[in-house]
């Protein structure tokens, strides 16, 4: 007997199948995989009885598993998958929700029908990605697009846009403001924008693969529905080009009546005649405006896209490729307003990626997902266990199916330290990559063993914990410190923080580009350096500094020469991490080993009157190291006694310095190591207020050994980017980027 | 048998090339540059994205073709910006520039100057916009003469001259000469002719220049003075051969310094002038409509207040609310705000201009988020209130209207 004659065996199902027509409204499209739903059913859904055919799925499908043990065999029956999806929709809409979408009109009840009959279609809306929180929504928004263009022959071939519209419109960080702005912005308005585009081939080719979780990222900007058609006339350039698409608009922060952009006037002269994509072309804006511009510029063309807020900032990202996004205006990394998993970039976009990488396990993973709420409504525990793992093996970086599981484990209880440790373990290997994301799911799981098993297998725990992480492609928007916040909770000796310290270090010193070992020892001058215990610091750290030279630590007195080769590494991984206070710190404790005499000065250029020297409280960033540089001596650029460092071969090596507070600049002294100065010809200096935004401030084809340069009247300026414009590769040395303010 | 098979294809090959039309494609804009220079002829280049871009590609063709028919003195290329490009291909010579909507039309001059630019364009514009860059070359011609005549002539006379040729180009070409511009600098320092700050005035560094002259005037803790900078706005206006927008622009930071000096009257006066010079301008567009925004009433379309209705100054705000009236009653308002937030005060109940019912005097000033007003006929008036926007003017407010 299989599953399909089970179901229509069971005395709730004896009836008849019900006629083709009881799904065949006449407005009602015919679905393609539709399976013939029994007739008691299908009575139910033709009469509005939710809640009833809630209740008879339920039994029937209990009754099926009761029948059939194997779940696997199960999902493998359309009917059966049918019925599931059914369920599972109805849980998350609730039966009311549902008939109150039904009993809108008969259109909408026709929706309602055809959409219980298309499993791929239902599959498609329960795995869009976000969990549909806001179902009763959603389900409307469907509704209301298929009742306008449901009865096209080719509607099938946009589902997937139809089912991420009403995704992203219903659920997610973007819904408030697509609400808020709904007069403007209006999800059927939408879809039939992109539909037309996409028929008069105007979108990019991988658009129509797209499923529902990145068409998220195409059509959930706030802006005006007009403006992604005024964009895909008006922005035309080869795909990998919409990372500059923001500069099509000026950068302005005043509009053309002296009103500010940090503030509600500034598009209101002209909101009314024109969509904002167009205002923010003729009027302009800062980062935000036009970040949303590039953004919407390249959604408009059908590939993904996401505004980031970084701090002081905001700039955006785009994804040709699965996987792949690249940054536009200083993205992609920072806060995504857009997202699924977690909204830092990159390690939430990773995670993202990761999770929906491949269409068919996804699919199957959501299958399981469905099969685990069945399992725990009938009260079977561990049935719903086992198909959370089954859904983990398809997907093990699910972060929503792993909560789920963890939560019922906990719930189940018997589960001991141990347990929860060889759970964590195995866990853990799953997470290559994204170890961020294994930290977040695991860190309750944690709290279940750590202190029960002995120090040393903490600290084992923590190493493989921060091993995962190290081989995490990271970013200076991704922060550590909570990591290390919540690990070091954990430890109750100084000998253990000093261990603890120790592995953190020496493990991100070993691998990684350097950003967590900066952020670690940012968090290590706070918390240790800051609070009286920098003895626990400079211990942990001559440990590292001892077994960064391979030799490991030997109980001996650090060796001089590796322990500044270990603060070159440190200073240089602050820079990465754009942390000034650990900067500061280790450039203070690394200082002995610079031969600059701070009270002399170096510099021949008479400074103008007036030009006061700002001091070296900020931090420098040099584009790159080799190994002729001194970062201990980075520090000394910004002093009259001159300091140095060196680049690798770059055709565009530089150094930005970072001030601690911005300055009314006056000008820049700037000048050339001694030796090969000939390597720096033609070089440029641009000013920032946000880090990310330059504005070009002086130029020259060939630089004297000593540079001054003016600022004009009004500049403002807290970072300063000193660059070498290379026709070929080649090294940068110089010795003082003295900054002066008014 | 060997022969037949081999040749036979090969005749047919052949016959097929002869009897095709010739379809040489147009050479890349790195290929012809040197050679424009030598010839001294202009290029007309077709920016396209042949890889990407169905249009590109049938403008390429058109283009193609209308080169060949073509008599004009000029040299046709294209600069086909593929997605898939080497290193190298991307660091080949390329046109003056940025081009953000392709396919595009450009004439370059010998020297490497934008003489003309089209975005944007299609097969079917394609022949017009061809016909509008030959006329640009022919512009172009006339403003050389014009700067040969320049350069014998001297002082505010040469001045002129420059500027006349420049007049001659489309405003974003003119303004890419800065070679010109250096030129009517050193001739007419003064700039009595304008014709310096007619081709170099950016009127947002200007507007943020007038802000800044007020704000610094007050930084030692003083009284802003606003004098000087209406002195800087008036000298500006004074100078000769200004373009109707960019009196606009000048005019707009005389709006900005009434409006801050808070001479309400006269900075509305100054949006009337604006508009009156050129209605159709983006800045006559936006001083229409900013005036309409800064004095007109407010009517909301539903009882729910956001953002866009909101007004920096109080404002009185209408909106209909007949389906929540139900005869003579006492009435509770109450704007229940969902997010952000705005000043309200003042409700009223009104039928055209005739208040149905208010508050008592002593509460109309008074700010609030309930109010209670006391309807006696069976009619069915609009609720009146006013309504001041703060912040982001970010809000969400619902209007909720009950009988108590």
């Amino acid at each position: 007997m299989n599953i399909s004659h089970l179901i229509l065996c069971t005395s709730l199902l004896a009836a008849p199948i019900c006629a083709a027509q009881d799904f065949t409204e006449p407005e009602a499209a015919v679905p393609s995989a539709a399976s013939p739903l029994p007739s008691s059913m299908a009575q139910k859904i033709s009469s509005g009885d939710f809640a009833g055919l809630q209740t008879e799925i339920r039994e029937a499908l209990q009754a099926a598993g009761e029948q059939n043990k194997a779940a696997q065999k199960l999902l493998q029956d359309q009917k059966y998958r049918h019925l599931l999806d059914i369920h599972e929709l109805l849980r998350v809409t609730g039966p009311d929700n549902l008939k109150a979408v039904f009993s809108k009109s008969p259109q909408d009840a026709a929706f309602v029908k055809a959409f219980l009959q298309d499993p791929a279609w239902m599959e498609l809306y329960l795995g869009a990605g976000l969990i549909p929180e806001n179902s009763p929504d959603g389900i409307q928004i469907l509704s209301d697009i298929w009742k306008s263009d449901g009865k096209s022959p080719d509607f099938r071939t946009y589902q997937s846009l139809a089912t991420g519209i009403a995704s992203v419109f219903s659920t997610g960080p973007f819904t408030g403001k697509l609400k808020a702005n709904s007069a403007k912005c209006n999800p059927v308005r939408r879809y039939q924008i992109f539909k037309k585009l996409h028929q008069e081939n105007k979108l990019h080719p991988g658009f129509i693969k797209l499923r529902p979780w990145e068409i998220r990222f195409v059509t959930g900007i706030h802006w005006d529905d007009k403006s992604y058609e005024w964009l895909n006339e008006h922005i035309n350039l080869p795909w990998r080009r919409y990372t500059d698409a923001c500069w099509a608009a000026p950068y302005t922060g005043s509009n053309f009546f002296g009103d500010t952009i940090q503030g509600p006037l500034f598009y209101v002269p002209w909101r009314d005649s024109s969509g904002e994509a167009e205002n923010t072309r003729a009027i302009g804006g800062v980062c935000g405006g036009l970040s949303h511009f590039g953004t919407m510029a390249a959604q408009a063309h059908g590939i993904p896209a996401y505004p980031v807020g970084q701090p002081g900032h905001c700039a955006y990202a785009v994804r040709l490729k699965r996987g792949e996004w690249k940054g536009g205006f200083g993205g992609p990394d920072g806060g995504m307003h857009n997202h699924i998993f977690g909204s830092e970039a990159p390690t939430s976009y990773l995670l993202m990626e990761a999770v929906f990488a491949d269409n068919e396990k996804i699919d199957r993973a959501y299958q399981w997902a469905a099969q685990a709420r069945l399992d725990e409504i009938l009260g079977n525990t561990d049935k719903a266990i086992q198909s959370w793992q089954e859904a983990l093996k398809q997907t093990p970086l699910h972060p929503f199916f792993r909560t789920e599981l963890q939560r019922l484990l906990l719930e189940k209880q018997g589960m001991q330290p141990i347990d929860w440790y060889v759970y964590a373990k195995d866990a853990l290997s799953h997470y290559k990559g994204n170890g961020f994301a294994a930290f977040n799911i695991l860190k309750d799981v944690q709290n279940k063993f750590l202190m029960d098993i002995p120090a040393a297998d903490r600290i084992a725990w923590f190493r493989d914990l921060h091993e995962t992480i190290a081989a995490t492609p990271t970013s200076w928007a991704v922060k550590f410190q909570p990591v290390l916040d919540s690990q070091s909770a954990f430890l109750t000796t100084p000998q253990e923080k000093t261990a603890y310290l120790e592995t953190v270090l020496s493990t991100h010193l070993k691998t990684g580009d350097g950003t967590n070992f900066g952020q670690a020892l940012e968090w290590a001058v706070k918390t240790f350096v800051e609070n009286g215990q920098a003895d626990t610091f400079s211990t942990a750290f001559a440990k590292v500094a001892q077994q960064a030279g391979g030799n490991g630590a030997s109980g001996a007195a650090p060796d001089p020469k590796k322990l500044k080769e270990a603060y070159g590494k440190a200073i240089y991984a602050t820079e990465v991490a754009r942390s000034i206070p650990a900067f500061q710190t280790l450039s203070k404790a690394a200082s002995s080993f610079s031969d600059a005499n701070t009270s002399s000065s170096t510099v021949n250029t008479p400074v103008p009157q007036g030009w006061k020297l700002v001091p070296a409280d900020g931090m420098v960033r040099c584009s790159t190291t080799c190994q002729w540089d001194s970062p201990w001596d980075h520090i000394n650029l910004l002093r009259s006694c001159g300091g140095s460092h060196h680049t690798d071969k770059e055709t565009n090596p530089n150094v930005i310095v970072e001030l601690k507070n911005g300055v009314d600049l006056a000008g820049l002294v700037i000048t050339k190591r001694n030796g090969n100065e000939d390597r720096m010809k033609k070089m440029e200096v641009s000013t920032s207020t946000d880090g990310a935004t330059w504005f070009p401030l002086a130029s020259t084809d060939n630089m004297p050994k000593e540079w001054a340069v003016t600022a004009p009247e009004g500049t403002r300026a807290k970072w300063i980017k000193v660059e070498a414009k290379n026709v070929q590769p080649e090294f940068m040395h110089l010795r003082h980027i003295l900054v002066y303010e008014k | 048998m060997f022969y037949s098979i081999t040749t036979l294809p090969r005749l047919l090959a052949a016959a097929f090339i002869l009897a095709a039309p010739l379809q040489a494609a147009l050479p890349a804009y790195h290929a012809v540059k040197d050679e424009a220079k030598t010839v001294n002829k202009y290029m007309i280049v077709v920016w396209a994205g042949t890889d990407w871009s169905p249009k590109s590609r049938e403008v390429t063709r058109a283009a193609e073709h209308l080169s060949k028919s073509s008599s004009e003195p000029v040299l046709w290329c294209v600069q086909d910006e593929r997605e898939e490009m080497t290193e190298e291909e991307k660091k080949l010579p390329r046109p003056p520039g940025a081009i953000w909507n392709i396919p595009a039309i450009q004439v370059v001059s010998p020297d490497g100057h934008t003489v003309f630019l089209s975005e944007g364009v299609s097969r079917d514009t394609l022949p017009a916009v061809v016909k509008q860059a030959v006329e640009a070359v022919k512009q172009q011609n006339k403003a050389e003469a014009l700067w040969e005549k320049a350069a014998a002539a001297s002082g505010a006379n040469a001045a002129a001259l420059y500027g006349e040729g420049l007049q001659q180009l489309p405003p974003y070409a003119a303004r890419e000469r800065k070679d010109i511009l250096e030129k009517i600098r050193k001739a007419d320092p003064g700039d009595t002719r304008g014709m310096h700050f007619k081709y170099t005035f950016n009127h947002l560094p200007y507007i943020e220049k007038v802000q800044r002259m007020v704000n610094d005037s007050a930084k030692d803790g003083g009284r802003k003075d606003y004098k000087a900078a209406h002195a800087y706005v008036d000298k500006q206006l004074k100078i000769p051969g200004m373009t109707p927008l960019q009196k606009q622009q000048v005019m707009a930071a005389r709006f900005w310094l009434y409006r801050s000096e808070g001479k309400k009257d006269l900075a509305l006066k100054t949006l009337t002038d604006i508009a009156r010079i050129s209605p159709k301008t983006l800045m006559g567009v936006g001083a229409q409509s900013y005036y309409r925004y800064l004095t007109e009433p407010v009517t909301l379309k539903e009882p729910r207040i956001t953002g866009y209705y909101l007004r920096p100054e109080m404002t009185p705000t209408r909106v209909n609310i007949a389906d929540m009236l139900n005869g003579p009653g006492t009435y509770k308002i109450t704007f229940k705000m969902n997010s952000g937030g705005c000043n309200i005060r003042n409700p009223r109940f009104m039928r055209g201009t005739r208040v149905v019912s208010e508050l008592p005097r002593d509460q109309q000033d008074k700010n609030g988020r309930e109010f209670t007003l006391r309807l006696s006929g069976s009619e069915k008036p609009d609720l009146v209130f006013d309504c001041q926007g703060h912040g982001w003017f970010d809000v969400d407010c619902d209007i909720i209207v009950t009988k108590e």
